[in-house]
């Protein structure tokens, strides 16, 4: 009786144990690199921004980052790093907007401190035009990086993708209808008419002089 | 002083006679020299004041003439004889916005047309270059039963009626003058550059619709994919939600049986799909107008960026089923 209630006690501890241990490994893999917003809805024509941030992560020292999107709805038209120490360098930051992919290798220098945070941080603003009707995924390929400090040595992380939709625009509603003003319908006539107005004081005085002068000089001659 | 001397002679005397009279001649020349003169002087001023006022005159009387006949004069232009070459029934699709790539809708057109020709119809399509003032003035003589206006559509500014439906012409002062000046026709242009259009085009108002279009729409059915096809009011006596449109109006007034349009804005794709499910319930399940628009809303066919939906007018339309095909009053 006394070695059952041990076991069963024993047992208990264990199971305990072992869930404290998944919890505690679950609750230690929560750095993230999302795309944020996750959602965006924006008419035909427009412009928007995206970060691709990084949340809840200790000693960060190199991150390479490659998105992809659907070349024919979206295309990207600027790109700001934002890397998180005061001494960096970036390897690569290429956009390719015929494939619609966007690569980035960006890693800190010394004297830079290894940058950790609890909180969400942005490590690159991308902005982007939106082409056509219809929705497309921003989404993070092959393999994103994080390295620590000193060597590198990956972080566990997961990743979170964005979607955009794109809708057609209104059907008029950012349009206006104007009537047409008197004086706009007028204007080509009132010109007309106060050219030709100007044409006939100038004239008709030149038309007379020159008759008059005209009419001397015959009268000179007889 | 210096007396003067009598003449001794009679020769002497002669002589100063003849002198004394040309020396009256020259002063009466003399005079008559600077009369002419001051006359010549005087008529050359009256002269060139009467040309110089004719000439200001004219051009500025023809203006002014222009300015107070033209509003009296209403063109009347005599309607192109038509002479329709089937007895089957026609239905049109008026598709403005495919005058862009931006707003073109294959897809829309190929199902509309579909759903008309399942049904009997034949149909007409007008593409975005065809969509002029003409165009519009000629629909009423067209015998279209059924008319599916896809074009943008604007109000004035503040979304003040009088509603403008969008032709793909572009605007100019010297054409439609008299229709400019009655605000028949107005200029239309959109204010965002998600167009990607800065043209200003010819907008045909409802007063169009009413006073500048040939014949009537013979009990046709009006769908106005456009924005703004109707206003919210308020309530009624009934309590009943309340909407007016001038455009539904003036449709109705020129013979249409039922127009069916967005009572606020509404975005491009969502105005398709509403449309063809419209269509479906109107033409292929024959439902009544009011089980139509009221099931197109229900099925989720409404903008949620604009909180609009579609309506129909008039209300003694609820119950109206558009007849099948071989059930049309031929006249």
């Amino acid at each position: 009786m006394e070695t059952t209630k041990i076991r069963k006690k024993t047992t208990l501890a264990i199971s305990t144990l072992l869930f404290l241990t998944m919890i505690s490994t679950v609750m230690a893999q929560t750095t993230t690199l999302s795309v944020y917003p996750a959602s965006v809805t924006k008419q035909i024509n427009q412009n928007f921004t995206i970060d691709i941030r990084v949340d809840d992560v200790d000693d960060l020292w190199t991150f390479q980052i490659n998105i992809q999107w659907n070349s024919a709805k979206i295309e990207c038209t600027d790109n700001e790093v934002h890397a998180p120490w005061s001494n960096w360098r970036c390897w690569f930051n290429e956009t390719d907007n015929t494939a619609g992919t966007y690569f980035l290798v960006v890693n800190a220098e010394d004297p830079a401190v290894p940058f950790s945070t609890t909180t969400p941080v942005s490590l690159v603003t991308l902005t982007y035009r939106t082409k056509a009707a219809g929705s497309t995924p921003i989404e993070f390929i092959y393999e994103t990086v994080l390295g620590d400090y000193p060597y590198a040595d990956p972080i566990p992380h997961s990743t979170a993708d964005g979607s955009v939709t794109i809708l057609t625009p209104s059907v008029g509603d950012e349009g206006i209808s104007e009537p047409v003003s008197e004086h706009e319908l007028m204007a080509p006539y009132f010109r007309i008419a106060v050219s030709a107005t100007l044409i006939s004081i100038a004239v008709v005085p030149t038309v007379i002089i020159g008759c008059r002068i005209y009419n001397n000089r015959r009268k000179k001659e007889r | 002083m210096k007396r003067k001397t009598r003449p001794r002679t009679r020769k002497e005397r002669k002589r100063q006679k003849i002198e004394a009279r040309i020396k009256r001649q020259k002063i009466e020349a003399q005079r008559r020299t600077e009369k002419n003169k001051a006359r010549t002087k005087r008529e050359n001023i009256i002269t060139t004041s009467f040309l110089i006022g004719i000439f200001v005159c004219i051009p500025i009387s023809g203006y002014f003439a222009y300015h107070l006949l033209i509003p009296l004069l209403n063109p009347t232009i005599e309607p192109p004889n038509l002479t329709t070459e089937s007895n089957k029934i026609k239905a049109a699709i008026v598709d403005q916005l495919s005058y862009t790539d931006l707003m073109a809708n294959k897809t829309f057109v190929d199902e509309a047309t579909s759903i008309l020709q399942e049904a009997g119809y034949e149909v007409d399509y007008i593409d975005g270059q065809r969509v002029t003032v003409e165009f519009y003035r000629e629909l009423g003589i067209k015998d279209y039963r059924l008319i599916i206006l896809r074009v943008h559509s604007v109000l004035g500014e503040n979304k003040t009626p009088p509603l403008a439906l969008f032709t793909s012409e572009p605007h100019s002062t010297s054409r439609y003058r008299y229709e400019q000046r009655q605000n028949q026709t107005t200029r239309v242009y959109f204010t965002s550059d998600v167009y990607n259009d800065t043209t200003k085009y010819f907008g045909v108002t409802s007063k169009f619709i009413e006073e500048r279009m040939y014949g009537d729409f013979q009990n046709a059915t009006i769908i106005m994919m456009g924005c703004d096809g109707f206003r919210y009011v308020g309530y009624d006596l009934l309590g009943n939600e309340y909407y007016w449109g001038d455009m539904a109006m003036a449709f109705i007034e020129r013979g249409a049986k039922v127009y069916i349009s967005w009572t606020g804005g509404v975005l491009g794709s969502y105005t398709d799909a509403a449309t063809i499910h419209l269509l479906r319930d109107l033409i292929t399940q024959r439902k009544t107008v009011w089980e139509s628009v009221i099931n197109t809303w229900k099925e989720g066919h409404w903008d949620p960026y604009h909180l609009s939906r579609l309506q129909y007018y008039p209300q003694e339309a609820r119950d109206y089923k558009i007849p099948e095909v071989e059930k049309y009053d031929p006249g």
